[in-house]
């Protein structure tokens, strides 16, 4: 089939055009005359002239046809070309039957795609079918391959093909995808391919057909994919769908518990606070009210708490809300509560799987801490004056205000260690050690607890009180591998000038977010008198305290699954009185609370989305699946020491392992994957540029490859070129035509016979 | 215009009488044989070979009406009577002329004047009769084209010259103004001298007027075997126009054949060189094979003046005659 440019060319001033047009005949006229005006010669020699005639008689006529032609195409070119012809935008003439040609398909999946318009047809309905066009009308010839966009971005035909039927299928089985849109990474598997047939020279030409609704995430705007734009360009042309139209639709956008890991509360009550965000993509949507159905049920799937719900009044522009909640767990033997928030909406909805969302709870019912210090002999106290010792102080922090006796729980359980000879075993089982004689642990003790931190667990180290060395943080900082050193041997006295203050003016670190709303209220009254002056290197660890002239007073840092932190300073009035300042009580529990919920142990609260596939901890090694709630199952792979799933998550839910139906995990659609606005196509546009020459694809007729990119070509110049080159043509096969050169053989006195010699 | 002394006249030179214009435009086939004569004469310039044959051989007593320019003033000198110088073959020198009439000889490119091939080979025709018979040889005419068309009687009377002319006149394609005869004929050279080869029972001059155009190229050179064989002599004017020679078109043109050969519609400048080519390879050949068999070749242009073709002709045969042929 022919090149087409039909409407796609106008002209500036067409009737240039039709005079070059109809200056073709005037060539056609003169030859159609001399043909017929010829001159009549009687002739003698007529012998001679038929043998020279009759071998070229065929080339003559050719030489004058040729002639005729070149005439004729010097003057409707020249019209043409005078008459300004603009081509707008590019009509491919790629048409079926070009043959030895790439065609490389990248399909979006992703969830967004799932959008229904106005004529219930989803976008990815109207994307598949475009696709089907497309393939159906390549030629046999032509090598297809079709790549997915969701994620995780995959190849469905990674191996181009002639087997158009195969592809075809492929597409209409596709199921439904859940993730975001992840056309970075097609792309890039999309070049590999590219590069790959142009080594092996494989192919005369490529195109690649990017067929996306263009949601909003589908390109990170801060880290677009540039690079593989540029590089698809050199190798192949694009073609790319327009953005989708703005549909609205409504998300639960997060749902947050207030921890992952609820501690029992010291009544034997358990609470679950959650915060539920929603986001609404509008377009001139009216006042709408939703319902956020918020509950707790057990990885059985039954109900542990009772239903709250939350009334949402949408009033028209408003783009998201927030709503929160306190779960009571009615079930107290519970150990995890997988709550899932729901909203109700609309039909007008676009997206229904990103109205509901699950969070994992973990229920604790004790944490078990370990102080290491001296104890005392009965009767006896080791601190002067009967003040309270470290310990003490951290005792009454640390146990509830309930007695067991009067109807109330072990919710912190404290164990005494000593400080020479402790094992590994001793601290088994301890969510968290609380160093308060470092001065006394020899090298294998510092071993231990980081051991211990490498497990999991959470150890605190407080200077000792005391006139003693501090050589031990060498050993600490040595074992724990912590980048934290001493300015200064030994504790500094700030007696002189005053005693320190905090620095309030600074952010709470996450793990105290809860104190965040009183934090420059909790600081202000801390004073420290003496303190060691710890520097740390590594901007990693993080600086929990310091005191106003910003050195750190409270230091944080992630010792393989479990977490060190050091308090510059003695927990003794001589030293800072923040053991009697209201910050200490909460600043210890939520230490502990912190330590606790970023607990590998509960790792299996981690939030997973749809499309990951990710490795999961040792802790799943005996499971073999794991099973959604509707009946479907990943296989699971054991390795050393992780387990990976043998294929990503799709489905948003809770997955229960496989036999064990308590370890639970939960997969969340990724926000950004339900994000119904799209990319602007100026933007786009912008983007693709970086690939050269590119077109929109009309999903209408892909087949056509038609483009409306607003591009104005101007075709004068070129035929002009053309005309120079045909004129050049004419001059030269005139010349030889006329066979004018051929007389210099006979120059002489006779231009004719030899001259004879008498 | 005086004649017998040499001298030249003073407007009219030797040149400007034996050009085609001139000559052409003079209807009368006898008055331009005898302007042709005399411009001969004139320019030969007082020569004694002015005849066919020129070789003294004996005197005779002068009679009333001899031609003065043979007396030979010696003689008279020594004794006082006049006599006449008598030349070798005067009387025994027997010369065939014969014409092309086929219809390629009716060919003229000139669009000014009417000049075909065939009244250049009547001129000169009736021209060498006229010599021939000054020179009291016999002269026989024989028209031909594809077969003897007409033979004269061998006769050296000046009666005879006459007959020459009206049999040159009523040539049957001859029609004034026309290029070609509706009925043109080719020419087929080996009948043609079969039948004249019949009637030369002497040793004999052929002078062959011709354009030599033959279906039958080999048939020449047979034709000129027979006659070495049977010791005759021959001297081949081929008579060519000077458009056959140059082939000088440009514009497209309808070539039409004059002896039946049809039509054909050509752009000239596509095919001139290879005309020429296969044309000069023709006459090169002709020329080869005449002098193979030692006769003498002469090309006449009819574009040039005469005066050159008659001159080469005389040297020619001045040259054979002091050989002995």
């Amino acid at each position: 089939m022919p090149i087409i440019l039909g409407q796609s060319v106008t002209f500036f001033a067409t009737a240039l055009a039709w005079a070059g047009c109809g200056a073709v005949g005037v060539p056609v006229a003169i030859h159609l005359f001399s043909q017929l005006r010829r001159r009549q010669m009687p002739w003698a020699a007529m012998q001679f002239l038929v043998e020279s005639y009759r071998p070229k008689r065929r080339w003559l006529q050719l030489e004058q046809l040729l002639l005729l032609i070149n005439r004729c195409l010097i003057l409707i070119i020249l019209g043409l070309a005078l008459s300004s012809p603009i081509l707008h935008g590019f009509t491919v003439g790629f048409e079926p039957g070009a043959g030895d040609r790439l065609v490389c398909i990248i399909l979006d999946d992703s969830l967004s795609t799932q959008a229904s318009g106005l004529d219930g047809k989803t976008r990815f309905g109207a994307l598949v079918d475009a696709a089907d066009r497309l393939v159906a009308s390549l030629s046999r010839r032509d090598h297809a391959g079709l790549w997915l966009s969701g994620y995780p971005a995959r190849p469905l035909v990674a191996i181009p093909t002639r087997e158009h039927k195969t592809i075809r299928d492929h597409m209409k089985a596709l199921p439904r995808r859940f993730g975001r849109s992840d056309m970075a990474q097609a792309l890039s598997m999309v070049l590999d391919s590219l590069q790959t047939s142009v080594r092996e020279g494989l192919y005369t030409r490529a195109e690649v057909y990017i067929l996306s609704d263009w949601n909003i995430g589908t390109f990170d705007p801060e880290h677009p994919p540039i690079s593989q734009l540029a590089q698809i360009g050199k190798h192949a042309q694009v073609f790319v769908s327009r953005p989708a139209a703005a549909c609205d639709n409504v998300q639960i956008q997060e749902l947050k518990p207030q921890r992952p890991v609820i501690l029992v509360h010291p009544d034997g009550s358990v609470t679950i606070p959650v915060e539920v965000k929603m986001r609404r993509f509008v377009t001139d949507a009216e006042d709408t009210d939703s319902v956020v159905r918020i509950v707790g049920r057990n990885a059985a799937g039954h109900l542990v708490t009772r239903p709250v719900e939350r009334r949402v009044s949408w009033k028209s522009g408003q783009p998201a809300a927030a709503v929160s909640a306190v779960l009571e767990v009615t079930n107290q033997e519970v150990s995890s509560v997988v709550v899932s928030a729901s909203v109700g909406l609309p039909d007008t909805d676009a997206i229904k799987p990103d109205n509901q969302r699950w969070a994992l709870v973990k229920i604790r019912r004790s944490v078990t801490v370990g102080i290491v210090d001296l104890v005392p002999a009965p009767g006896e106290r080791h601190n002067e004056g009967g003040m309270f010792s470290p310990a003490d102080w951290l005792r009454v922090a640390l146990v509830p205000h309930i007695p067991v006796n009067r109807g109330g729980f072990e919710r912190v359980r404290v164990v005494d260690v000593l400080p020479t000879g402790f094992s590994s075993q001793a601290l088994e089982g301890m969510d968290a050690v609380m160093v308060l004689r470092p001065d006394l642990l020899g090298v294998a003790g510092w071993r231990t607890l980081a051991q211990a931190a490498g497990s999991g667990a959470m150890v605190w180290v407080f200077v000792p009180p005391g006139e003693v060395s501090s050589a031990w943080v060498t050993t600490m900082v040595k074992e724990f591998d912590v980048d934290w050193r001493l300015a200064m041997q030994g504790d500094v006295n700030g007696s002189v000038g005053g005693p320190w203050p905090m620095k309030t003016d600074i952010r709470p670190p996450r793990a105290l977010a809860m104190l965040a709303a009183d934090w420059s209220a909790l600081l202000g009254p801390v004073r420290v008198l003496r303190r060691y002056n710890i520097m740390a290197q590594n901007s990693g660890e993080e600086v929990w305290l310091s005191t106003y002239d910003g050195r750190p007073l409270l230091t944080h840092a992630r010792v393989g699954s479990g977490q060190i932190m050091f308090l510059a300073t003695a927990l003794e009035l001589g030293w800072t009185n923040l053991v009697v300042k209201p910050l200490f009580v909460p600043l210890v529990h939520e230490s502990l609370h912190a330590a606790v919920g970023s607990n590998v142990d509960v790792g299996s609260t981690q939030a997973f989305v749809c499309g990951d596939q990710p490795i999961l901890h040792a802790m799943w090694k005996n499971q073999s699946n794991l099973v959604h709630q509707t009946g479907h199952r990943i296989s699971l792979k054991r390795h050393k020491e992780s387990v990976s799933l043998t294929s990503p998550f799709n489905l948003a839910g809770v997955y229960c392992g496989q036999p064990e139906e308590t370890m639970v995990a939960t997969v969340n659609i990724d926000p950004d994957a339900s994000n119904t606005n799209a990319i602007k196509p100026d933007q786009l546009g912008h983007w693709f540029d970086e690939a050269g020459q590119w077109h929109w694809l009309n999903l209408e007729q892909p087949d056509r490859m038609r483009s409306t990119r607003d591009s104005r070509q101007f075709l004068g110049w070129p035929l002009l070129w053309v005309v120079l080159i045909l004129v050049v043509f004419e001059t030269i096969l005139a010349r030889l035509c006329s066979h004018a050169g051929r007389r210099r053989l006979f120059s002489g006195s006779l231009p004719g016979v030899l001259p004879r010699r008498p | 215009m005086t004649v017998g002394n040499g001298r030249v006249a003073d407007q009219v030179s030797e040149g400007d009488y034996l050009e085609p214009r001139m000559l052409a435009a003079i209807d009368s086939l006898e008055l331009r044989a005898r302007m042709v004569v005399q411009g001969l004469m004139i320019g030969l310039h007082g020569s004694y070979h002015q005849g066919v044959s020129v070789e003294f051989s004996q005197h005779r007593p002068y009679t009333t009406g001899d031609d003065i320019r043979h007396i030979d003033w010696k003689v008279f000198g020594r004794t006082d009577k006049l006599y006449l110088k008598q030349y070798q073959k005067e009387t025994n020198l027997r010369v065939f002329i014969l014409v092309d009439i086929s219809g390629s000889m009716g060919f003229s490119s000139f669009l000014e004047f009417n000049w075909r091939k065939f009244d250049v080979a009547a001129t000169l025709a009736a021209t060498l009769s006229y010599l021939a018979i000054q020179q009291q040889d016999r002269v026989a005419l024989v028209l031909f084209s594809d077969e003897v068309e007409s033979i004269t009687r061998l006769s050296n009377s000046k009666d005879h010259w006459r007959a020459v002319l009206a049999a040159l006149n009523d040539a049957s394609f001859l029609t004034p103004g026309s290029h070609a005869a509706k009925d043109a004929k080719s020419t087929d050279f080996s009948r043609v001298f079969d039948q004249v080869t019949a009637k030369l029972n002497h040793r004999s001059l052929i002078i062959l007027i011709s354009d030599l155009f033959d279906p039958d190229p080999a048939a020449l050179e047979h034709s000129l075997a027979q006659l070495r064989h049977h010791h005759h002599d021959l001297v081949l004017l081929h008579t060519l126009d000077n458009a056959e020679l140059t082939f000088p078109f440009r514009s497209p043109v309808e070539f039409e054949g004059l002896e039946s050969e049809g039509r054909i519609k050509i752009n000239p400048a596509g095919l001139r060189q290879s005309y020429l080519e296969r044309f000069n390879h023709y006459l090169q050949e002709v020329e080869r094979v005449t002098r193979r068999f030692r006769f003498d070749y002469i090309r006449v242009d009819t574009s040039k003046s005469l005066a050159a073709t008659l001159r080469q002709f005389i040297a020619l045969r001045t040259a054979s005659i002091s050989k002995g042929r």
